[in-house]
């Protein structure tokens, strides 16, 4: 470690120190490649802080049981790859209608099934929005580097915390297991569990407050009794299924997301205010997007790239913004076109996809070829 | 520990009937046979003065539609009255 | 001890429709009443109690109880239950599952649960089928017993839940049936405190969906089953294996003292050099 407080760091480990300093207490996971390492330095550094570290008998349970710590109070979180988040979106869907703060990490690996596990992948970006039934809101960030998997962690929490819903931060492989030297960031915002402001004969779990505001998730065991449940709720959070308190609890575990966009989106935007074309990649892939852009550059063909941080929900709003003086997205992904039908979405005039499935990186060249290809 | 009890009323039990489902099981576990289907279907205790205060009816309604009218009072050894 | 409609009118939620959910008869009903007089007669406030339940007609309880309740997925009651139990230890953790739901779908959880030692109780309502789905055979349904489907009777091998989870490694075993409510809430104060996994089988009769299709006779014919097949487990054990028909022990079965989980993991954070609260 040097002054400026650099550590050579794995983004798996990142990840995890970023969960410990945004308060995280309780992990529960079960191994597999490549999200293992996140479960290793945590079953070291837990039982430190007299937090909990424990390997479950599968990704069902771990799932379940850090919706049960959460309850409970304590930040919690689980890690895994592919098949483990399959194994996870039934308790993952009841995270989001019963409104539990927990973070998933989703290190993806290539599918589906067993799929290819040592080989890096983005074929999970639709599970991620889409993995369990029926209409849930979903926020998804996506980090493209050692940095990030610590910095986008801490965020996870903090949008858990606020919005009273499970994130999911979905690496790749590449980053996962990539080292880089980076400075832990000093200071960060971390958002703690709101209390309760009225007494507990008062409270209401699943009161809808004005302006947006989210009632205070009160711990078990404070004096709040109150009844959590996957079925949908009233206000109390007593299974209903009166027409209205139905459509009132749907509607409002999505809306918290869909009315705060502003705060949930992050996206990064390179050398795009005078592009002809947009490159719009994430994760390990937008690291060879920008060497491209750059090679393109050079080339004196106008290229710039837009990063979904925040890949769900999707940036829409923003791609809108550019389609009509972008000639041409170029859509770059370790799948066969999962981000390409959102981009298709914003209604560009051009859109072309650079698809990956053999477990291989995306090279600049590869996205170069395509950008001179559309160029021409 | 010593339980004394003391009889309200007349009528040892209580039938909730708006919580009472007629499954017939307090008719057929009383031990006393101190309760009957009624022509409205609900149980009534047709032999009051049969009941000995034991408890299986309560403890045996899945509905919780029976109080026995008896106070009873659970006091330590050395207690009594 | 108070009886069953006076504690329950403490601890029922004020605010709950009743007559609750289930059928006419059912044993689930008596099976609460037990465990809220066993509840009554510890020291716990309703504030220290967090009732975790599954999916089914068993899983409903945890809607009508005056406690932290948790009413999970189908299966999953002990993961969320162990996670409450491991992030708040102060807390007594009461899951309840019915017999598909702790042994079927959930029983991979209870296996482990067990294994670890950790203190929570569990409850299963063993009403040898699925009730909430319309009655389809469970892990628990006798051989030849017909179901929603099975309907040629089962061709499975049932569970013994009381073995299983012995040989899982949990502390505490015991079965009661509805017949026995008294004894049932003994058991089940006992089983609260107990420190370590405690598992209490009750016996519970489905007179709809189970009774109905086997010609097992009224709600109560079905209790008085319990009642003649039921053997108090010192005097079951001295019954030659080969006499055994239908009966089954009842009472006590494990009572065995073995480090807790939690107790444990407290080592961890100690060997890590951490500060234990
Ligand atoms: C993942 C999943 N699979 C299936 C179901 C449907 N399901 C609900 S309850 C139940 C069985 C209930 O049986 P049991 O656990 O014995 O409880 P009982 O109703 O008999 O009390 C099933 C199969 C479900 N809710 N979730
Ligand atoms: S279906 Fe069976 S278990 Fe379910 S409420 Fe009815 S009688 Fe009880
Ligand atoms: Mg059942």
């Amino acid at each position: 470690m040097n002054k400026r407080n650099e550590v050579l760091l794995q983004g798996n480990e990142a990840c995890a120190m970023g969960a410990l300093a945004a308060g995280m207490r309780f992990f529960a996971g079960y191994p597999i490649t490549p999200s293992t390492e996140i479960a290793e330095f945590l079953a070291a550094e837990l039982p430190k802080l007299n937090g909990t570290f424990i390997q479950m008998e599968d990704e069902i349970s771990s799932m379940g049981a850090i919706i049960g710590a959460s309850l409970a109070g304590t930040k919690s979180m689980t890690a895994t790859s592919g098949p483990g988040f399959s194994l996870m979106q039934e308790n993952i869907g009841f995270a989001s209608m019963a409104e539990v703060p927990c973070v998933v990490v989703n290190v993806m690996r290539g599918g589906p099934s067993t799929g290819m596990p040592t080989r890096p992948s983005q074929g999970d970006v639709m599970q991620s929005r889409w993995g369990t039934h029926g209409d849930h809101p979903a926020i998804v960030l996506c980090p493209k580097s050692v940095l990030e998997c610590y910095t986008l962690t801490v965020r996870a929490f903090n949008l858990a915390e606020k919005y009273r819903t499970p994130v999911i931060v979905l690496m790749d492989g590449i980053v996962g297991h990539m080292w880089e030297n980076i400075e832990i960031p000093h200071t960060h915002e971390v958002i703690d569990r709101a209390k309760p402001t009225v007494p507990p004969e008062w409270y209401h779990p699943y009161e809808k407050l004005p302006a947006g505001n989210i009632t205070p998730l009160a711990p078990f065991g404070q004096g709040y009794r109150y009844h959590v449940t996957g079925m949908v709720h009233d206000r109390s959070g007593f299974p209903t299924l009166d027409h209205g308190e139905v459509e009132l609890c749907l509607k409002s575990i999505t809306n918290k997301i869909k009315n705060n966009l502003h705060d949930i989106i992050n996206i990064e935007e390179y050398l795009l205010k005078d592009a002809d074309i947009c490159v719009v990649a994430y994760g390990s892939v937008a690291r060879s997007a920008r060497s491209a852009v750059n090679i393109a550059r050079k080339e004196g063909i106008k290229a710039g790239m837009l990063r979904p941080i925040t890949l769900w929900p999707f940036p829409r709003f923003h791609l809108e913004g550019i389609a009509n003086r972008v000639k041409t997205f170029v859509v770059p992904e370790m799948n066969l076109g999962q981000v390409y039908g959102e981009v298709l979405k914003s209604g560009p005039k051009k859109a072309v996809r650079v698809t990956r499935i053999d477990g291989e990186l995306i090279t600049p060249d590869q996205i170069v070829s395509k950008i001179q290809e559309v160029s021409s | 520990m010593f339980i004394s009890m003391t009889k309200k009323n007349d009528e040892p039990l209580h039938i909730f009937s708006s919580w009472c489902k007629q499954c017939g099981i307090c008719i057929a576990i009383c031990p006393k046979k101190v309760l009957e289907k009624g022509n409205d279907g609900y149980p009534y205790a047709a032999r009051p003065e049969d009941c000995i205060l034991c408890g299986m009816c309560d403890a045996h309604c899945p509905d919780y539609a029976i109080t026995l009218q008896a106070k009873h009072e659970v006091k330590e050894e050395g207690e009594h009255e | 001890m108070m009886r069953t409609t006076e504690a329950i009118y403490k601890y029922l939620r004020p605010d709950k429709k009743f007559p609750h959910v289930w059928c006419p008869g059912c044993g689930i009903g008596i099976v609460m009443g037990a465990l809220v007089r066993a509840i009554e007669n510890t020291e716990l406030t309703k504030d220290e109690i967090v009732l975790v339940s599954g999916i089914g007609c068993s899983g409903r309880i945890s809607t009508y109880l005056d406690f932290n309740t948790l009413h999970t997925t189908h299966g999953r009651a002990l993961t969320f239950a162990t996670g409450i139990k491991l992030a708040n230890p102060e807390l007594t953790v009461i899951t309840v599952m019915g017999d598909g739901d702790a042994t079927a779908i959930g029983g991979n959880h209870l296996i482990h649960a067990c294994r670890r030692n950790i203190d929570i109780n569990s409850i299963i309502i063993n009403n040898n089928i699925y009730g909430m789905t319309g009655g389809q055979y469970s892990p628990t349904t006798p051989m030849e017993r017909k179901a929603s489907t099975a309907k040629y009777g089962s061709i499975e091998k049932p569970f013994d839940i009381c073995k299983l989870v012995e040989s899982c490694g949990a502390t505490f075993v015991a079965r009661g049936t509805s017949f026995h409510a008294k004894m049932l809430d003994a058991i089940m104060l006992r089983a609260l405190n107990h420190k370590g996994f405690s598992v209490v089988e009750a016996m519970s009769q489905c007179p709809v969906q189970y009774g109905r299709r086997n010609k097992l006779g009224t709600p109560m014919d079905m209790m008085q089953w319990f009642k003649d097949n039921s053997v108090s487990s010192p005097v079951f054990d001295k019954i030659p294996p080969d006499e055994v028909d239908e009966q089954f022990p009842v009472g006590v079965l494990v009572n065995k003292e073995d480090r807790e989980y939690i107790d444990r993991y407290r080592d961890i954070v100690k060997k890590a050099g951490g500060e234990v609260h």
